[in-house]
């Protein structure tokens, strides 16, 4: 499943959020009773379902389908999974999650699918050539990913030769850490290294530049 | 509804398996392993931190990805890199070097003989000739009476001195070597004395 970036309404970042401390465990459900309480139709059981799984299936679907119909695709997916379980299709009531990313990845693919045959038939009728446009194509999307393009150029630039190729076997060339670390002569630790002091250094950027765009927002208000 | 249950496997994800960051970026990158890469997003649905996460190191991944790719030095080095790998690429160069160290020496076999042998004599004429060698054994025949030792300089047929050096007499004549390969073309060889007056003179040829 490709996963693509999020645009986020306001205050756009152009790196990396600080991370956060290790993440906290989460809190296990009672899958067994939780899916015996969707089969009865409880709605305390469908409320604490849709508790667990909305933000991620809107997450997915957002990336890969855009905001269009979003609630209605997500409200699709709960309605999939809510007749799978009441018509007894979950045998194990531990495999929820997994149940619950196959459906989700279904309603991508069929999304996908509708949009190429509406596009297609589309400009059949126009007569026009076929393109399809994604959703991802959208004026502030592409701005805020050509800084992000601009600030790694930017770090980049600003390590040896040496970082350089590595860094460009890693990001452009696909070669696995195993392989790079073998050929280049490093050790994983320093391999992880540079990669994160390039990932700070983005950071670094990104704020600065994030700084100086709310300075001259401030300006011209 | 049932091809979707028939999706479900044995595997029992763990729901707090946090994703780690080499499992992130790979993933953002599309490049996590089909092995791992259920079991993540099955995480990354219920995981907000994971998420958080996962869009900080997409987010920079990514880009680096965008920048790399627009770099001159790893758009060359990649096509360079990915041309010479190919198999039929390498071995056809392995072959032209094979071809070319063969030809280098089997030309310089066949055009030039290890040593040739020449008698001239003053008499004018037609001019002897020979193939061109490294090394030049001329016999000048009828030299003058009185002895060496005498002076012998080998002329082109520009009259630029190729050769020169000093020679003695013998009972069948003056033999001279000429130590350097001469090409082809018309020579002549000047006989003097030690005081520099010219003696003789002949000529020969060296055929192509």
């Amino acid at each position: 499943m490709a996963i693509t970036m999020t645009q986020e309404s306001n205050g756009e970042r152009v790196g990396p959020r600080e991370p956060k401390s290790q993440p906290e465990g989460l809190p296990v459900p009672d899958w067994t009773a939780l899916v015996d309480g969707i089969r009865r139709g409880d709605e305390t059981a469908m409320a604490e379902l849709y508790g667990i799984f909305a933000k991620g299936i809107r997450y997915f679907l957002l990336r890969n389908l855009g905001p269009e119909e979003l609630d209605d695709k997500v409200h699709d997916c709960f309605v999939i999974v809510t007749q799978a379980i009441q018509h007894g299709d979950l045998r194990e009531p531990e495999r929820l999650m997994g149940y619950v990313r196959t459906v989700v990845k279904r309603q991508i693919a069929a999304s996908i699918d509708s949009a190429v045959q509406q596009r297609r038939t589309r400009a059949d009728f126009e007569d026009t050539l076929f393109t399809l446009s994604d959703w991802r194509d959208n004026p502030e999307r592409n701005v805020m990913e050509l800084q992000r393009t601009e600030i790694a150029r930017r770090v980049l630039n600003g390590v040896s030769r040496r970082d350089r190729e590595i860094l460009n076997r890693f990001y452009v060339l696909e070669q696995s850490q195993e392989r790079i670390c073998s050929e280049m002569g490093l050790s994983y630790n320093q391999f992880r290294l540079l990669k994160s002091r390039a990932k700070a250094r983005f950071g670094e950027l990104g704020k600065r530049l994030a700084a100086g765009a709310s300075i001259n927002s401030r300006k011209n208000n | 509804m049932e091809q979707l249950v028939e999706e479900q496997d044995g595997i029992h994800p763990d729901l707090n398996a946090h994703g780690t960051e080499e499992k992130l970026e790979l993933y953002a990158l599309g490049r996590l392993p089909d092995s791992d890469r259920a079991l993540l997003e099955e995480h990354l649905i219920v995981c907000a931190v994971c998420r958080e996460k996962l869009d900080g190191i997409g987010g920079f991944a990514l880009a680096m990805r965008e920048a790399g790719k627009q770099q001159p030095e790893a758009a060359s080095t990649r096509k360079l890199a990915s041309f010479f790998r190919q198999p039929a690429v390498s071995m056809a160069l392995v072959f032209v070097l094979v071809v070319i160290v063969i030809a280098i020496f089997s030309t310089e076999r066949t055009e030039v003989a290890p040593s040739a042998a020449l008698q001239l004599t003053a008499a004018r004429g037609g001019m002897p000739s020979t193939v061109s060698a490294r090394q030049l054994d001329l016999r000048l025949a009828d030299p003058p009476a009185e002895g060496g030792p005498f002076r012998v300089a080998v002329f082109n047929a520009a009259g630029g001195t190729v050769w020169s050096g000093l020679a003695e007499s013998t009972p069948a004549g003056v033999d001279v070597s000429v130590t350097v390969t001469l090409p082809q073309g018309d020579y002549f060889v000047r006989l003097y004395s030690v005081d520099g007056k010219t003696l003789r003179e002949y000529g020969f040829r060296v055929r192509g």
